[in-house]
């Protein structure tokens, strides 16, 4: 008995031990094995992409074109939108600000991994690339995705806006194209439900918001920067005897046809 | 005893490469099956014979992969898969013979419990043990994620329980 008691014992103690040592040398091991692990990693993601788009076009011809559809509309939309954009000179600058990402310094960076559990997302770039801890994340058309939690000397973390951890200031964009203000300024908070979910929370009841309302960061917690895209509202569930209402929100972000992501390593402030 | 054991251990580095990466295109929901641990849940429900020794090592080769591959500390999915590991033992010393004659029934249900257990303290060591997210991790997205992953599990037990009589392991 005596004997068997020193044996587990034994095995605990070797056991913390190298537990103690892993999370002593834990970026080191890390940053290692992120770069043993990369080229597999990169050739499984590219597999990957070449199966769905194989099994996209095999079972999803129908969304494809209802997809294609809702495409085109907004495509023109779009297109309306620039044309009177680019009647004004001022407004154009705008457009060529929002493009082109001017007071914006930028590293692009590669999506190499997806922990579902915490909503969190591995990218190729870390400190040797300038990348920092807190810094946005967003795509080529400014959709936030989230911000830095751990940099490695190779790679990050990135926490997505979904993650349960996550609360982001937002606000309902209220400019029409021509940067006119429509609606009056309605903030929340954009908090993260899991599973690439997220919702608004804590609007005013007195505010009025609705379906469609696009969502994008207030900056006033001067974290991101401000009007990146978040999501869109899907549904609004209000109570009158609450002071605030929620809604659910479908975000921007798409992690499952993101290829490249690019870190925001610095930013002018706009007041 | 070695040939086996490393391939196991490429296995269980393949799998883990592959969960974070591949299956983060075919995520259902957001939700991508924990392939580590239904391979390390595998491998002791089989093995009739397994040590302590045994689960202890296989247990730091899972847990060392899911917490490189994660956010958290090392040591939360090794110290958690090593519980995991020793009260399946138990459970099955004790169903010992029914099992035998219905591994599929019993299973499942095990299955159920221990992810479950997983899955909800690895999420708790993330939260430096914030009582609030115990609540908070018993969601639809907790639901969705067991009966995704017990799917998965069910499918590799059939896949292994056939490997093993077609090599006679």
């Amino acid at each position: 008995m005596d004997f068997s008691i020193r044996k587990i014992l034994t095995g605990i103690i070797i056991l913390f031990i190298l537990i103690f040592v892993l999370n002593l040398f834990q970026n080191q091991v890390k940053n290692t094995f992120y770069i043993i692990s990369h080229p597999v990693e990169k050739t499984l993601s590219m597999a990957a992409d070449n199966t769905s788009v194989f099994f996209a076009s095999l079972f999803g011809k129908k969304e494809l074109k209802k997809e294609n559809e809702e495409l085109k509309i907004e495509n023109e939309k779009l297109l309306s939108m620039i044309s009177s954009l680019q009647s004004d000179e001022r407004e154009n600058q705008i457009a060529a600000d929002i493009l082109g990402f001017k007071n914006m310094k930028l590293v692009l960076s590669g999506v190499i991994g997806l922990d579902s559990q915490q909503d969190i997302i591995s990218i190729d770039k870390g400190l040797t690339s300038g990348v920092l801890e807190g810094m946005a994340v967003i795509n080529q058309q400014k959709v936030l995705f989230g911000k830095v939690i751990k940099v490695y000397n190779s790679f990050s973390k990135v926490m997505l806006i979904s993650s349960k951890s996550s609360v982001i200031d937002v606000r309902v964009q209220q400019d029409d194209p021509r940067g006119t203000p429509t609606k009056p300024v309605i903030n929340g908070l954009i908090k993260g439900s899991g599973g690439l979910g997220v919702y608004l929370d804590l609007v005013p009841t007195d505010q009025e918001i609705k379906e469609q309302d696009i969502l994008i960061t207030s900056a006033l917690e001067e974290l991101f920067p401000k009007d990146l895209l978040v999501g869109k509202v899907t549904k609004n569930y209000k109570n009158d005897q609450k002071p605030f209402q929620q809604a659910r929100v479908e975000p921007f972000f798409n992690i499952k046809n993101t290829d490249n992501l690019l870190v925001i390593t610095d930013y002018k402030k706009e007041k | 005893m070695w040939p086996k054991t490393l391939i196991t251990m490429f296995l269980f580095y393949l799998l883990a490469v592959l969960q974070s990466s591949f299956f983060v295109r075919f995520n259902i929901m957001g939700i991508a099956p924990n392939l580590v641990f239904i391979l390390f849940f595998i491998i002791i429900f089989f093995e009739k014979n397994s040590s302590y020794y045994e689960i202890m090592f296989w247990s730091i080769v899972a847990g060392f992969l899911l917490d490189v591959f994660s956010y958290s500390y090392f040591g939360v999915s090794i110290v958690l898969l090593l519980v995991i590991g020793i009260l399946l033992k138990k459970a099955m010393q004790s169903l010992r013979e029914k099992k035998d004659k219905y591994p599929i029934a019993y299973f499942m249900p095990l299955f159920l419990v221990f992810y479950i257990f997983y899955d909800v303290f690895s999420g708790l060591f993330l939260f430096f043990f914030d009582p609030s997210h115990i609540i908070f991790s018993f969601s639809w997205s907790l639901l969705l994620r067991t009966l995704y992953n017990l799917t998965v599990a069910i499918f590799s037990f059939y896949i292994y329980k056939g490997f093993v009589k077609f090599y006679k392991l």
